[in-house]
């Protein structure tokens, strides 16, 4: 009977409001650089917040203000100094990403969280195309299928097709930026979280991401970004959230 | 816990300095674990007590079998320890002169492990040969040429035919890539991922090279002067490392 209460008590504590996809609460992160006297560096101070289901949230703020930091501390890639970073998984129900295990975080960012960071890890042999796939392929979803998927996001994001076979290593920084753009969308995941999605794409190609991402928020995925251009902030944000310096 | 193989204090310590101490450490199906330090780190110790080519001097050693039993491997007779080398587990070494027979056939060799189970059937045995040489991208049409006539990148795949073609549910691997051409490394490196990602194995590497860490390991194990000093998921050690050491290690990988 004690036990009962116990658990019913510690989940209510832990469960999220229902259309809330990532709750960050008291979020702090400092790097102590060792090689520098252990010099500490304080990225992000207290941060909370919600993102829900549909938004579409514009970190804003100077260079240096914690906006990559907070983006890789969700992601699990950064190490939280304190506070938490809680997660709606569709699976797992809650799961909090600070302090847990990496087969965790290996399983959330397979089935809830996609990540466009501002550079692209190419795979040696690994061809554009199924770079973009793998995601989809990890999931479970036949090749043949992904593929096709990946070939319709290539399209519209204007790659030529004579690349698609090539691996991305060799492309120009905008080619690149516009695979790891695809591979962050392919999965159709919950949450995304953009990383200057369209740092160095021209006018053209900033507006087909955009659309993508309109498209995205419409049907309900929780996005989270730092978009400089403003144009493109102004299209896809349904509200900004301001950092400062910490 | 679902890990398939455990190690709890393994401790083993040579002229009271190098080895390795107090080690915990847990494998689980399906993923890629990878150990990093400089030599004498106690990377390859803590290698060779995980893979029974050592005992430890103190720790142990628990084993989830198929039917989800726990065992002991410290406990476990020299019959089942050596059972489980030749079915369950596979070792791919750094050399491949140390991990094929030099004077059999590549077809004798990726069927070995087969006979030595007790397979017998001639025809069976070649055409398993054949499909593993065509797994691992190597021309089926050598089946019969020995070691030493394939290239080190060759030989290195077709050491990994040989371990794989039993089916392991674990694999250890000693510096996989270390001596191969960069073009080869790569070749190696996309079969090692493709294996991994399709067989669902808990697969150990000893690695000094950061690049097929990241490539790789799901998780990563920072070794130095025998412990484990920093553990975590592969890209968060790599990028958010926390000690002094790792740091150092991080900050010395040449960019490309």
């Amino acid at each position: 009977m004690l036990t009962m209460q116990f658990d019913v008590a510690e989940t209510a504590g832990n469960r999220l409001a229902p259309d809330v996809m990532i709750d960050v609460s008291g979020l702090s992160k400092s790097f102590t650089i060792h090689a520098q006297s252990a010099t500490r560096i304080t990225a992000l101070r207290a941060v909370s917040f919600q993102l829900r289901a549909g938004e579409c949230v514009a970190l804003t703020g100077p260079s240096g203000a914690g906006k990559s930091t907070l983006l890789r501390c969700i992601y699990g890639n950064y190490l939280a100094t304190c506070g938490t970073v809680s997660i709606r998984d569709q699976k797992r129900g809650t799961v909090t990403v600070t302090g847990a295990d990496p087969r965790e975080i290996i399983a959330l960012r397979k089935d809830t969280i996609g990540y466009v960071s501002q550079f692209l890890r190419a795979i040696p042999r690994v061809g554009a195309q199924a770079l973009v796939a793998s995601p989809l392929v990890e999931l479970g979803v036949k090749e043949a299928v992904a593929l096709r998927r990946a070939a319709e996001l290539l399209e519209r994001l204007a790659i030529p097709q004579k690349l698609w076979a090539l691996p991305p290593a060799t492309f120009s920084g905008g080619e690149q930026q516009r695979i790891n753009i695809a591979r962050g969308l392919i999965a159709d995941h919950p949450i995304l979280l953009l990383d200057e999605p369209t740092a160095s794409l021209d006018a053209a190609n900033s507006a087909i991401v955009s659309e993508l991402i309109l498209e995205r928020r419409n049907k309900g995925t929780a996005i989270m970004g730092i978009f400089h251009d403003e144009e493109t902030r102004d299209r896809v944000a349904t509200r900004l959230f301001p950092l400062q310096a910490a | 816990m679902t890990a398939l193989l455990s190690g709890r204090g393994l401790t083993r310590m040579f002229d009271g300095k190098n080895g390795c101490a107090q080690i915990d450490i847990d494998l689980h199906p399906g993923e890629v674990t990878c150990i990093v330090g400089e030599s004498g780190s106690g990377k390859t110790t803590l290698l060779n007590l995980l893979s029974l080519q050592l005992r430890p001097d103190a720790g142990s050693l628990y084993y989830r079998t198929d039917d989800g039993a726990r065992i002991d491997l410290g406990l476990a007779s020299e019959i089942d320890r050596r059972r489980l080398m030749r079915t369950e587990w596979g070792f791919v070494r750094q050399n491949p002169r140390d991990g094929l027979l030099r004077d059999v056939s590549a077809g004798a060799n990726i069927s070995e492990r087969l006979m030595a189970n007790g397979a017998r059937h001639y025809g069976a045995l070649r055409d398993t040969a054949i499909d593993w040489m065509r797994k691992v991208e190597l021309d089926h049409g050598r089946v019969d040429d020995l070691p030493r006539d394939f290239s080190g990148g060759m030989q290195q795949r077709l050491q990994i035919a040989r371990n794989l073609v039993t089916g392991p549910r674990l694999l250890f691997m000693d510096e996989p890539t270390a001596g191969l051409d960069v073009s080869v490394q790569a070749r190696l490196l996309d079969l090692l991922r493709t294996l991994t990602s399709q067989l669902g194995i808990a697969i150990l590497i000893v690695t000094h090279d950061i690049g097929v860490a990241r490539l790789l390991a799901h998780r990563l194990l920072v070794m130095r002067r025998g412990r484990i000093i920093e553990t975590g998921l592969t890209d968060q050690v790599l990028d958010d490392p926390q000690q002094p050491y790792t740091q150092m290690l991080v900050s010395s990988v040449l960019p490309v």
